[in-house]
């Protein structure tokens, strides 16, 4: 993967008060998944919106598809769906979506091929009902969410970028996106998407940044990173009560850094050093009624919250997504 | 490539504003109202000149003279219009029958049978004065046609008593004198009688213009508040140029405005088609009576020429392009809040745009609007701000959504003032 579908270095973004993106440096290679991870605050909007040329980086350098970020010439190549959805409500939906098209250089005729494809695709013209005629506010939020969807994805744009796509969405809506950015990352696009649903990215993703409070915490492949974090992870189940003497060897930090407890079993992390033969031996020692015991790799929902943090989380919550 | 967004732009805020019930509406109406600020009072004038106080008149004449007859004469056009005619009643009575005559004539006014009364007494053959009271005494054209007359007709008695020949006094008095005043500008000429249409008619468009350059410069205003407030702007913004979304957005919605001017002066000019000969006709009998024309209200059409409907267009388009810009700016500079609830915003908002442009004479204000203005461009930062601000407020939960909106304009407004 030679050429970067992005390539952020050292951007910094700063609002009256705030460091809203500190040094941040990104480099997303064409034809993946990508995922930007972060609490709310962590700066993935203001990020997306510096790739996409709406606001301007104070310092550092954004290239996209290999030009500068202000390259007229590149937008066009680009799809994307902001996280605060919104359309002309009084126009028509095939109106709407002419001029989206139109935006991103689609001449009109071609434009409207490719919208009689989508509104199909996504059943919003049935025999019955052609929801293309309907004025966007006639339509239900769902179907406006597709209506948006339709105009980022309308001018088959090389790099799509997806803020928060799942906010909001139905089971339903969630899965066409979900099989849609497979197809694209099929078809060789890249697909940015930025959220705080790790389930999802951990699902979707090729590689993921995680940044919180502006600044990268963490980035690679998901195998790359699971591995980077994996083999100190233990799944620990345990049949009923178990005896005090477990608690104390769970508590051993010279054996045990982290403990979650999931419930139906403990996600440990061994401290540095420490092994799981040496662990296993304590807990049985210790008289533990052990169901399983299991090297794991860390879930991203994991790596996320040890890496990123109570602190990186509350820092979060002084700025938006 | 630039160019045709920049037309998508255009054609998207053209089609889409050109298709609403309010413009179609407002349209339609235009020529109407404009006919009817020039017409109206036409036609009351004219209505005045048919039924004005010399044609339903008692002549009290204590001259001995004749001179009352003599006045009927006057005042009673040479083409006859029947009802014009036929109304003025002289009433003959000896000098100390005027009192007596005078309360049966008011009497009369009274009653309505006649519009007023003059006295003609022996002062008025002297040319000292006559009276006249009625309904109509402020009525300064007819007050002015009825002095006219009576000069003309006491002149006459005048000469006629000093031994001139009835003949030659007639042909002497009969003057019809007219003084015809001409405007005469850069434009060129135009005659007294569409001076004062050309007023009205100035008076008319200076209006209308200055309303829809505010009407359409808010419109401006509206429309960046809607793709603020409901999120468009952001997918706009990324696909082309504030810039360009902005001049797209001037450009289209003047053409829109535009397109109303020019539907408004056709429609008036057509409309005025029709009604123009209606008053010509229905002020025929007055404009050729007998009485000079200086006192006479004629109405004509304004002489307007395709220069001025030209200019006309120049001024909308040279005034829009101010005041949309105002609002454009002010508008960018009104930032939406983050979340849901955003259906309660734009109102207060929009108030708020409204209000700090309104006072467009007070310097400090375009001074705000200016120093706003330089961050245009950068959509979101005074957003993001206030969000920071109401994140950190600890209050801020359900109970703080309620008075969010309110919350936010005031921050805004502050920092508004700050960047002062």
């Amino acid at each position: 993967m030679s050429e970067l579908a992005i390539d952020v270095q050292h951007v910094v973004k700063r609002y009256a008060e705030h460091l809203a993106v500190k040094d941040l440096t990104l480099a997303v290679p064409q034809g993946t998944v990508y995922g930007l991870l972060g609490p709310n605050g962590a700066g993935k909007t203001t990020t997306i919106r510096m790739i996409l040329n709406i606001i301007a980086p104070d310092q550092g350098t954004i290239r996209v598809l290999g030009a500068a970020s202000s390259d007229p010439r590149i937008t066009d190549r680009i799809g994307y769906l902001p996280e605060e959805r919104g359309l002309y409500k009084k126009m028509k939906v095939r109106s709407v979506l002419q001029f989206l098209g139109e935006l991103r250089g689609m001449r009109r005729r071609d434009a409207d091929q490719r919208i009689d494809y989508w509104l199909d695709r996504l059943s919003l013209r049935t025999p019955e009902k052609d929801w293309g005629a309907a004025k966007v506010d006639e339509l239900s939020r769902g179907m406006q969410q597709k209506v948006q969807f339709i105009g980022t994805l309308l001018h088959d744009p090389d790099l799509v970028i997806l803020d928060e796509p799942f906010s909001g969405l139905d089971p339903i809506n969630a899965q066409a996106l979900k099989d849609t950015v497979v197809e694209l990352r099929k078809r060789g696009k890249t697909v940015i998407f930025s959220t705080h649903l790790m389930d999802n990215a951990e699902r979707l993703c090729d590689a993921v940044c995680i940044i919180a409070g502006g600044e990268k915490v963490l980035d690679g492949t998901v195998a790359g990173v699971k591995t980077a974090h994996g083999a100190r992870h233990i799944a620990l189940g345990l049949n009923g009560d178990s005896p005090s003497s477990v608690a104390s060897v769970l508590s051993d930090k010279t054996l045990v850094t982290r403990v979650d407890d999931q419930n139906q079993f403990f996600e440990l992390e061994l401290a540095p050093g420490a092994s799981p033969q040496r662990l296993l031996e304590r807990l049985v020692t210790a008289g533990a009624p052990i169901t399983r015991f299991e090297l794991v790799q860390p879930s991203l929902h994991q790596i996320f919250l040890q890496t990123v943090g109570a602190q990186g989380v509350e820092a979060g919550m002084s700025g938006q997504g | 490539m630039v160019k045709a967004k920049l037309w998508a732009v255009i054609r998207r805020e053209y089609l889409e504003r050109v298709q609403t019930r309010a413009f179609i509406i407002g349209s339609l109406l235009g020529p109407v109202l404009i006919a009817g600020i020039l017409f109206v009072p036409a036609w009351l004038t004219m209505r005045n000149l048919r039924a004005d106080a010399t044609s339903s008149l008692i002549v009290i004449d204590a001259t001995g003279a004749g001179l009352g007859e003599r006045l009927r004469t006057a005042l009673t056009p040479t083409t006859a219009a029947p009802n014009a005619t036929g109304r003025i009643d002289v009433r003959v009575t000896p000098p100390d029958g005027i009192a007596a005559a005078e309360s049966l004539a008011t009497k009369a006014v009274i009653s309505k049978e006649v519009d007023g009364y003059v006295v003609l007494d022996a002062s008025t053959l002297r040319g000292e004065r006559a009276r006249y009271a009625g309904r109509k005494a402020t009525a300064v054209g007819d007050m002015r046609r009825l002095e006219t007359a009576l000069r003309t007709s006491t002149l006459a008695e005048r000469l006629e008593s000093a031994n001139l020949s009835p003949t030659l006094v007639d042909s002497l008095t009969r003057s019809r004198l007219e003084l015809e005043s001409e405007r005469l500008t850069e434009q060129g000429r135009g005659s007294d009688a569409s001076r004062r249409a050309n007023t009205m008619f100035a008076v008319a468009v200076a209006f209308l213009l200055y309303m829809s350059m505010i009407l359409y410069g808010q419109t401006v205003l509206r429309g960046v508040l809607e793709e603020k407030s409901t999120r468009v702007a952001e997918v706009v913004v990324s696909s082309v140029s504030p810039e360009t979304l902005l001049a797209g957005k001037v450009i289209g919605v003047g053409a829109v405005g535009l397109t109303q001017q020019i539907i408004w002066v056709a429609g008036t000019l057509y409309l005025g088609s029709f009604l123009a000969p209606l008053l010509t006709r229905m002020a025929g009998p007055a404009v050729d009576s007998a009485t000079p024309a200086t006192a006479m209200p004629t109405m004509s059409m304004p002489d307007i020429h395709i220069g001025s409907l030209v200019l006309i267009l120049v001024f909308f388009i040279l005034g829009y392009g101010v005041y949309s810009s105002l609002y454009a700016a002010v508008g960018s500079t009104v930032n939406s809040g983050t979340g849901g609830a955003a259906g309660a915003r734009p109102d207060p908002r929009a108030d708020r745009g409204q209000r700090a442009v309104h006072p467009a004479g007070d310097d400090e204000s375009h001074e705000h609007a200016r120093a706003r203005g330089v961050d245009v461009s950068v959509l979101g930062a005074d957003h993001h701000a206030a969000s920071h601000v109401a994140g950190a407020d600890p209050s801020v939960g359900d109970g703080g959504r309620d008075r969010g909106p309110g919350d936010r304009v005031r921050r805004g407004d502050s920092a508004g003032r700050t960047h002062l």
